[in-house]
């Protein structure tokens, strides 16, 4: 990362610090106060929103681990999402314990789950895995559906008792807000940490050519199983705080076109970059409000339209604006940042 | 100079749109009331409930047209939410800000089930025009207008068991369309146990399937006497196919039954003997005002309105029905959710023009119209009635009382 003209690094804790300068960190730190004091002056809409944008974060930091920085396409994300929903909603429901261990629990449980379909992931790699990491999705679903439909709810949805953190009970979009965010700035950091250890260094060797890695003495078996592991630990929570949420589930909540978006989101807000899935999150999801919002008021404007084209031209100019990112920024949003911030640092080029 | 007379001109002409604009206004108008209506125009369950985001739209535009509720103008809007409860999550807090409103949720993604506690806290009446089981029971602020489907498929198992002459257990197949409405006759399955009705087969049809008939001969494998399924358009259409390619003629009753459009995308001989469920009045019942009335607000969009388009149609009368209700007991001033609630519980024997057989709400019972009748579809196209009126027993309450999990 380029430093602002003047910054020096003179130790490897500084080259390895994030927030090199005080401009930097008295940003990020105003950020987050601007994010702890947000409910105090935004609406419901904007809580609801925000809760729902970052449960979909939390699941892109898993997806970006596992695909931006390992190199190992999965298209079944959602479904470790499901296990971790309602693995949760089942020890909840049925064994009463509390939501502090029911999160983990359904993290593990989803990262397990994640571990049995990544065994693939040694012998195939590309396309191959997609499909497998699709099956995933199929089986995971079946077996949410099927089978213990007394335990799951079957085809129908599973309700979520609410939940209690040291007696005291989430009922509304800003407790709610509170618990999401702290849990997402939480796992962007351990994702942040982890890219930054032997870990991440070993899960991008993989990525950028997995032989080479392997001669160099990576273990492909044991860090390969890794991604698959956290990546999907990482969905596990993103479900579990979903169900506790939203109170009810269904695979309605996990199929596979959410599998899908959520590659989609990843991609076009940078793979291999933790700011990918927050850009990515943000401009889908913002995208889709808008044609909740933009599809009315067409109608409105033209009334001769009808509501139902209004909605379908909508769709239509969601996709063109998609295209047109992956066209014009096929690197995605968080290198446009990247270059964004070096410009700036750079100009007016006095140099 | 210049700069001052552009400033005059530019004050000006925003004055003229603010005035304009109907925010500030001398002349004493009548308030308009919104009816805002969130469902799926796009997404995979476009074919069913895209015709009731139309019916909502049409049926308000041409009643603000005709004198609006009460004199008060009318305004609809429809909100795709495209099949994403996040996105559902999302429209309901936006809609539930707005002041002088009316909201219709449709009930095919489940959403409504997830928000039901919601409405409730937040004392907003919701209607569904279609019927998803767990929304209705135990009773709370949404307000059906047909019986839900598992009531559909306990309705059916006493119909079987009503006509059936054998010695042996009737065998019914389930075919249910997946996804969340379509899933929930799951419900009913114990009814049908109970009554007798041995369920040989349950499975799931995808919402945009190209073919099924793995899942046909898996049901046939069961040898079931009747199929019960709750398969949208896209998927009758391809089931009826595959069904007639394997030779299958097991008796197959739908719930949707939207029978106008089988008969214009499947082949005659694919969808003869096809039955489905009416809970009202459908295109070829023409004498029917309400029909009448369906017909001539769909004349903009084809020559015959789906069967879901006349329900949403009836929907919404009982919709404004309960608006209207609302007030004159408490005026628009006052007009809120527990008004329009109460507006609700005053709609007793309405029938919305004929469209209904009756329409009725209670704190006790918030189905609407209980009742339901079997069509078959001819070769010609046309529909004969198989059954009168039938009243559908009320599944999930029966369910609780007899303490069956």
């Amino acid at each position: 990362m380029r430093r602002p003209s003047g910054v020096f690094d003179v130790s490897y804790i500084q080259d390895m610090t994030v927030f090199r300068t005080r401009a930097q960190k008295i940003g990020m730190l105003g950020f987050i106060v601007l994010l702890l004091l947000f409910p105090l002056f935004g609406d419901e809409y904007w809580l609801v929103f925000i809760n729902s944008l970052a449960v979909t974060i939390i699941a892109l930091q898993g997806l970006n681990i596992l695909a931006g920085y390992c190199g190992q396409i999965s298209i079944g994300h959602s479904a470790f999402m499901a296990v971790g929903a309602y693995g949760s909603a089942i020890l909840a429901a049925q064994f009463n314990l509390p939501f502090w261990l029911t999160l983990p629990c359904g993290g593990i449980g989803a990262g397990l789950v994640g571990l049995v379909f990544g065994l693939p992931s040694l012998r195939i790699k590309g396309f191959y895995l997609a499909l497998a990491t699709i099956a995933a999705q199929f089986i995971i679903m079946y077996i949410i559906r099927t089978p213990f439909p007394d335990i799951t709810g079957g085809p129908i949805a599973l309700h979520v008792p609410p939940i209690s953190l040291a007696g005291f009970t989430l009922d509304n979009e800003i407790h709610f807000y509170y618990l999401i965010l702290g849990m997402t700035l939480l796992m962007t950091f351990f994702t942040k940490s982890l890219m930054r250890s032997h870990i991440g260094r070993a899960f991008v060797a993989i990525r950028d050519n997995d032989i080479a890695a392997e001669a160099m003495g990576i273990n492909l078996y044991r860090y390969k199983l890794l991604a698959f592991f956290i990546g999907c630990f990482y969905a596990g929570v993103a479900g579990s705080l979903w169900a506790a949420y939203t109170k009810v589930i269904s695979p309605d909540d996990f199929t596979l076109m959410n599998s899908i978006w959520q590659m989609g989101m990843l991609i076009v807000g940078g793979l291999g970059s933790t700011l990918g899935p927050f850009f990515g999150g943000l401009l889908i999801k913002a995208l889709n409000e808008i044609c909740l919002i933009a599809g009315p008021m067409i109608d409105n404007l033209i009334p001769q339209i009808g509501a139902q084209i209004s909605a379908a031209l909508v769709e239509m100019v969601f996709g063109a604006v998609l295209v047109l990112f992956l066209v014009y920024l096929p690197r995605g949003l968080a290198h446009r940042w990247e270059i964004l911030k070096d410009s700036y640092r750079l100009w007016p080029f006095s140099y | 100079m210049r700069l001052k007379t552009w400033n005059c001109v530019l004050v000006l002409v925003v004055l003229a749109a603010f005035m304009a604009s109907g925010t500030f206004c001398f002349a004493a108008e009548k308030q308009p009331i919104k009816f805002v209506m969130l469902t799926d125009l796009t997404g995979p369950a476009h074919a069913q409930v895209g015709p009731e985001g139309w019916a909502t739209e049409d049926f308000f535009k041409w009643l603000d047209k005709n004198g609006g509720i009460a004199g008060h103008p009318v305004e609809v809007e429809v909100i795709d939410t495209k099949y994403n409860l996040p996105l559902i999550r999302s429209a309901y807090a936006r809609v539930k800000r707005m002041k002088h409103v009316a909201v219709s949720f449709d009930a095919i993604s489940g959403g409504i089930e997830a928000l039901r506690v919601e409405f409730a806290k937040d004392k907003i009446p919701v209607m569904m025009l279609t019927g998803h089981a767990p929304a209705l029971y135990p009773v709370s602020w949404v307000m059906g207008t047909m019986p839900p489907y598992d009531d559909v498929l306990a309705t059916t198992a006493d119909w079987i068991v009503k006509n059936w002459k054998e010695n042996r257990k009737p065998r019914l197949a389930l075919f249910l369309g997946n996804y969340a409405s379509g899933r929930s006759p799951q419900l009913a399955k114990w009814y049908c146990e109970k009554k007798g009705v041995e369920v040989v087969a349950d499975e799931l049809c995808p919402l945009l399937p190209t073919d099924t008939s793995d899942l046909l001969i898996r049901i046939q494998d069961a040898k079931p006497d009747f199929i019960f399924d709750t398969l949208m358009p896209d998927q009758v259409k391809v089931v009826l196919r595959d069904k007639y390619k394997l030779g299958i003629k097991t008796p197959q009753l739908n719930f949707v039954f939207n029978s106008y459009l089988i008969t214009k995308t499947v082949p005659p001989e694919a969808y003869e003997g096809y039955m489905g469920y009416q809970s009202c009045s459908h295109w070829w019942e023409k004498d029917i005002p309400g029909v009448q009335l369906a017909y001539k607000l769909y004349k903009n969009r084809g020559e015959v309105p789906p069967g879901s388009y006349i329900l949403a149609v009836g929907g919404a009368m009982a919709w404004a029905k309960a608006v209207e209700n609302a007030l004159k007991t408490v005026g628009y001033e006052n007009l809120d959710g527990q008004a329009i609630y109460n507006g609700y519980m005053q709609i007793q024997n309405y029938t919305a023009e004929g469209i209904f057989k009756e329409l009725s709400y209670s704190k006790q019972d918030v189905r609407g119209c209980k009742w339901l009748k079997i069509t078959k579809l001819n070769k010609d196209g046309n529909l004969s009635n198989v059954t009168d009126w039938m009243e559908a027993p009320w599944n999930l309450k029966l369910k609780t009382e007899a303490g069956v999990k």
